[in-house]
């Protein structure tokens, strides 16, 4: 991983140097232990900010919009910056839902493609250690070695601390990349596929909904989980409109649930299942359950996958003949 | 001032009497760590934790709550009547929040009624904090882990025993109400309260925070903000986590003829937070926004106030989905103070 991390530091300063990009977004080291911040590298002398690791959880294609904003009082011609991005399997299909939905510009990127074994998660370590914080960390191969703020310390098996999303994640690589680097990644996980959504789905309503009312009530409103989504770049969401006024802005239940209803239907054929709005909420609620039902409605009435290739058309934004329509109710 | 030790093994006991006529507030166990929760089984009270992963600031300043409803033409007062609260557990920096957030809700002579209403009925506890949080910095920012300010008793966790030291009338009265299950504090114990907080305050770090007023307002045109509003999200975790963190919305929700007043919080993280009836939005850009957060606290504050609204608690660090660090930020704010 060391190499890989010093191969980007050198494939990167090429970029800058030779003015193929103007600005690189990456990983770099948070102060805390087990936390990365994206970061804008814009000269050569800057690369050994980047770092590459097992937690370069941030899906950085919600990074790349802002970068291709004209800016806010400009007078005059503007050309957009030429931008280059380090990307896991995740972050490449969001990118390439980005550029299909034009949101960004395919002929201003530069994308490194990086194979990804699945990065940890901070919230499961968080649990591991109970209620006390977390001092220190290391992270090799197989386990994460920490110490709580308590002083105490303890050996964690990485698998038991990766993210829900990359445990069961089958697209490893890059599906959209300028150049690759890294080895390749072993082969996807034998996990069976949607196990937790149908795991839910065998629940009775009641249970099903004791379950949201549980997880929802814990939500706080901040928004963490739409601002850390590629998906969600709306200059105005429904849930702040005001005219219509769709929802109220409580954190009474009947509002919660209209937000993150309303925010999972908008990501129906859409959502990579990155992980990001999980890895953001600070309450720890588990929005991928929502999210991957429709992921499995959209792959089971449509036979698609989100965003893996550039060609290829979206389940929600094309038509077909064949398509289903069992869910159409006659006039 | 009276000085009493309580057996931990009569906490329980303790809390079940003193919550017999109050609401009681304390932290329990949480899957993010501890969360304050109100209580009814003190058995489930959990104080093993430092920091709560959310402030105790709601119990005093909920997250939303009803100003008036209204109906076609008339409106209706919401009753302001509050229930006395024990807010147990609170650690040093929380109650020195509280103190602060006393001072928006009464400033320049206004009192807030709806937050008065709650404020003057919590009796707080704070507990000393022995060891310091993974971001904790509350010495630099004027706090102290074994500070007094905005709590009614002081409590140490000396292994054994809690001792608590009663700091106001109102927490002496607590005190006494629940004097068959607690001890003079005897010298001894005092002396093991000196040494702990002598303890806790050196392991604390050391952070620089700018304080130059003038130099702070020269860096409303720093480059820094424009890296730092590229990484922040723009959703509101840190001001929602914030213990002092005070700014609200208010909106009307009505449904056929029938309404009522809401006041929320709110963050200026949003991009809405600033956004006019005209549609002009003074500050367009998540720069703009983030820089208003740290000035906010670091210089609007001290103006007004006289302090910083900061009190080291740490927790927007830990909690930043884009891993800023305030503590980063301040320090670079700092030396550029010395450079201009």
């Amino acid at each position: 991983m060391k190499q890989v991390e010093e191969t980007l530091r050198q494939e990167v300063a090429k970029l800058l140097e030779d003015g193929t990009i103007d600005v690189f977004v990456g990983h770099e080291a948070a102060s805390l232990p087990l936390k990365t911040s994206p970061c804008f590298v814009r000269s050569p002398k800057e690369v050994d900010r980047l770092v590459w690791n097992r937690i370069c959880t941030s899906n950085l294609a919600t990074y790349l919009p802002q970068l291709f904003k004209r800016p806010v009082g400009l007078k005059g011609e503007w050309t957009p910056p030429k931008v280059g991005v380090v990307a896991k399997g995740c972050d490449s299909r969001s990118i390439v839902g980005l550029i299909k939905e034009k949101q960004i510009p395919r002929d201003r990127l530069f994308i490194i493609g990086i194979g990804c074994e699945g990065m940890i998660d901070r919230h499961s370590v968080g649990r591991a250690l109970g209620v006390v914080g977390l001092a220190d960390a290391k992270v090799d191969d197989k386990s994460v070695q920490v110490i709580g703020t308590d002083g105490r310390e303890k050996r964690i098996d990485i698998a038991d601390v990766l993210a829900a999303s990359c445990r069961e994640c089958q697209h490893r690589e890059a599906v959209l990349s300028n150049l690759t680097i890294g080895e390749t990644p072993s082969s996807a996980p034998e996990v069976s596929h949607y196990a937790n959504v149908a795991e839910f789905e065998s629940k009775s309503p009641q249970e099903r909904w004791e379950h949201w009312v549980g997880e929802l009530s814990r939500c706080i409103r901040c928004y963490a989980c739409r601002q850390a989504c590629p998906n969600c770049y709306c200059e105005e969401c429904f849930a702040e409109e005001t005219a219509p006024k769709w929802l109220g802005v409580t954190t009474d239940l009947s509002d919660v649930f209209v937000f993150h209803l309303g925010r999972a239907f908008h990501q129906a054929g859409r959502c990579v299942d990155c992980g990001a709005c999980v890895a953001a909420c600070p309450q720890g609620i588990d929005l991928r359950l929502l999210n991957q039902k429709i992921n499995k409605d959209v792959e089971e009435l449509f036979e698609a996958q989100v965003s893996l290739s550039l060609e290829e058309a979206e389940a929600l934004s094309s038509f077909r003949m064949e398509d289903d329509q069992s869910f159409m109710t006659e006039p | 001032m009276l000085e009493m030790t309580l057996d931990k093994s009569k906490v329980q006991e303790f809390l079940r009497l003193l919550g017999e006529n109050r609401r009681l507030f304390a932290p329990v166990k949480d899957r993010m760590g501890t969360k304050f929760s109100e209580v009814a089984d003190p058995s489930l009270v959990c104080l093993d934790g430092l920091n709560t992963n959310l402030s105790p600031k709601e119990v005093v300043f909920p997250q939303w709550e009803t100003l008036y409803t209204f109906k076609e033409d008339h409106a209706n007062e919401v009753k302001l009547a509050a229930q006395e609260t024990l807010l147990f557990g609170a650690r040093p920096c929380d109650a020195r929040a509280l103190g602060l957030l006393d001072q928006v809700f009464t400033w320049e002579g206004i009192d807030d009624p709806y937050y008065l209403r709650r404020r003057e009925k919590t009796c707080v506890v704070a507990l000393a904090c022995n060891t310091p949080g993974e971001a904790c910095f509350c010495t630099s920012v004027g706090g102290s882990p074994v500070g007094e300010i905005g709590a009614d008793v002081l409590a140490f966790d000396l292994g054994e025993q809690l001792y608590l030291r009663a700091l106001t009338e109102r927490g002496e009265a607590l005190l006494k109400e629940a004097s068959t299950l607690t001890e003079k504090a005897t010298e001894e114990d005092k002396q093991a309260v000196q040494q702990a907080a002598a303890e806790a305050e050196k392991q604390l770090q050391a952070i620089p925070i700018p304080k130059d007023l003038a130099a702070l307002k020269e860096s409303f045109d720093a480059e820094i903000w424009e890296e730092l509003g590229l990484k922040c999200l723009g959703c509101g975790t840190c001001a929602y986590v914030c213990p002092t963190c005070h700014c609200f919305d208010i909106t009307d929700e009505t449904k056929k003829g029938v309404g009522r007043r809401v006041r929320n919080w709110d963050s200026c993280a949003f991009s809405l937070f600033t956004l006019h009836g005209s549609g002009h939005n003074p500050r367009t850009t998540q720069a703009a926004r983030y820089r208003q957060r740290v000035l906010h606290k670091f210089l609007y504050c001290p103006e007004n106030f006289g302090e910083a609204f900061c009190v080291g608690c740490g927790r927007c660090i830990t909690n930043c989905p884009a891993g800023l660090d305030l503590r980063a930020v301040l320090e670079r704010l700092s030396s550029l103070a010395k450079v201009t």
